[in-house]
């Protein structure tokens, strides 16, 4: 409704009245006269694991909303149906309504600019681009789930961004308060947080990441303060793809243990659009609950994936793959998992 | 043997000669502005930057107008391939970020003549047209060079 009434009393650019609106598959409805987009993607699941138990329904369905209504200002929101339909029925609108993203970012100049709102946390590499229609498998990697690092950050960050010896470089620092500022309650979340995350691209096939992030986090018989530091890189040449992130969670006392762990994937391309993908994880923590730190349950937990990517147009993607391990039968449980993704 | 190298030196100074006397027609293309715009002059780095909606606003603090003719027009496969550096598999993903990330890619106009026209009249619009094309009410304010392009493409 506001921004209906905005739209309203914004009169548009006129000499960019002449672009129309309209419709690409996958990139949205975009109206250059008020430079609105409106978008989204969606995913839908069937899963069948080794223990005989079996998952599918509609994942995702998520609603961008994109507006500059000013040049140094831009308004953006990521609205989402989760898990509305599964095998167990359909779930209410009230749970199944997610605020992903919603936040305003202004313009300070072309390097740094300035978010206000809900973001994914700058942490790692999956996390902030884990798209269902971009990413490569239907499953997360364990170490991105949020057990260590939840996936949403709600308060203020600053991004700079710019070209260091002619290649990108990108800076971001954030402090959190989801404890007084978020609005849905996620499963994993920070109370209180900082941190950053430091990207530069080393050539042009080679990205290298760092992120640090320190919070306070709700555990089993109170709060915690953690810090965890992740390193990661992407490199990507003629469709071939090789990706690592790790990460290290320091235990905030004897009576916990520390948590690392790693993903490695590759992507090969096979023949046209369809893609070859393999990934090992391996992760020091909890076999049963990623949540409990308890030192007397640490256990190491591996996990490979042996998949297929299909992309038969850009913004749609089919996936199947094959998950297996050990110690993984609540992280990452073995089976065969399969999905449909795509922009709209 | 002798008469094998004898052969091999003479087809060289034959390419040599037709290399130099018969140059290929490589095709300029110019990155435009309204006549009327305050920028006078872009570097490479900084058209790139604009048309991957890495910088978005200009010196004044307005916001740029990228133009991009369509996905299969060759004068816009050349800006992607000599300018912008990515294979259209990188750049198909690189738009797909953005767009998770709330950033869309540059309009699409249907021909160099729309791009020429739309571009002559609105401040802070940017497009690429062959230099052949450049017309009244547009400035160049960076231009690049692709032998790819044949001459064909322009009178």
């Amino acid at each position: 409704m506001l921004i209906i009434l905005l739209l309203g009393a914004l009169h548009p650019v006129q000499a960019e009245d002449v672009l129309p609106p309209s419709y690409q598959w996958g990139r949205g409805y975009h109206i250059p006269a008020y430079h609105l987009t409106l978008g989204g993607y969606t995913k839908v699941s069937y899963s069948s694991f080794e223990s005989g138990s079996q998952q599918a329904g509609l994942n995702d369905l998520s609603l961008f909303i994109f507006w500059n209504p000013l040049s140094r200002l831009r308004l953006f929101s990521e609205l989402e149906l989760e898990d509305l339909f599964t095998l167990d029925g359909v779930t209410s609108f009230a749970d199944a309504f997610k605020v992903e993203r919603l936040y305003a970012e202004f313009l300070i100049n072309n390097e740094f600019k300035l978010r206000v709102g809900k973001i994914l946390t700058p942490f790692s590499r999956w996390n902030i681009l884990h798209v269902a229609a971009l990413v490569w498998t239907s499953s997360r990697p364990m170490i991105t789930k949020g057990y260590v690092v939840p996936q949403h950050s709600t308060g203020l960050s600053v991004h700079y961004s710019s070209s260091l010896f002619k290649r990108d470089f990108n800076v971001v620092v954030f402090a959190d308060d989801s404890a007084d500022l978020e609005l849905t309650r996620d499963e994993h979340e920070f109370n209180y947080a900082f941190g950053g995350r430091l990207n530069y691209q080393l050539s042009r096939e080679l990205n290298i990441g760092g992120s640090f992030v320190a919070a306070q986090i709700d555990v089993q018989h109170g709060v915690d303060w953690q810090h965890t530091l992740g390193v990661d890189f992407l490199w990507q040449k003629n469709q071939f793809e090789l990706q690592l992130e790790s990460i290290f969670n320091l235990a905030p006392n004897y009576n916990t243990h520390s948590k690392y762990g790693l993903y490695l994937q590759g992507v090969a391309p096979l023949f046209e659009h369809v893609f070859a993908v393999g990934r090992y994880e391996y992760m020091y923590g909890n076999k049963n609950n990623h949540a409990v730190y308890e030192r007397s349950q640490a256990v190491p937990i591996h996990v490979g994936v042996v998949g297929l990517t299909w992309r038969p147009a850009p913004p749609l993607a089919l996936k199947v793959e094959y998950r297996f391990g050990g110690n993984n039968q609540i992280n990452a449980p073995s089976g065969v998992l399969t999905s449909i993704a795509m922009f709209f | 043997m002798m008469l094998g190298y004898l052969k091999m030196l003479l087809i060289s100074i034959f390419i040599f000669i037709l290399v130099c006397f018969f140059p290929s027609h490589a095709q300029d293309i110019s990155i435009i502005m309204s006549e009327h715009s305050a920028v006078k002059q872009l570097n490479a780095e900084q058209v790139k930057r604009i048309f991957l909606c890495k910088d978005r606003l200009t010196a004044q603090g307005e916001r740029w107008i990228p133009i991009n003719l369509s996905a299969h027009n060759l004068v816009r496969k050349s800006m992607v391939d000599q300018l912008l550096q990515f294979t259209p598999f990188e750049l198909e993903r690189y738009w797909y970020e953005q767009y998770f990330n709330g950033v869309s890619p540059p309009y699409v106009l249907a021909s160099e003549e729309a791009v020429l026209r739309f571009v002559s009249k609105t401040p802070n619009a940017i497009g690429y047209i062959l230099s052949c094309h450049v017309g009244a009410g547009v400035k160049t304010v960076y231009t690049f060079n692709d032998n790819k392009l044949t001459s064909k493409l322009c009178p």
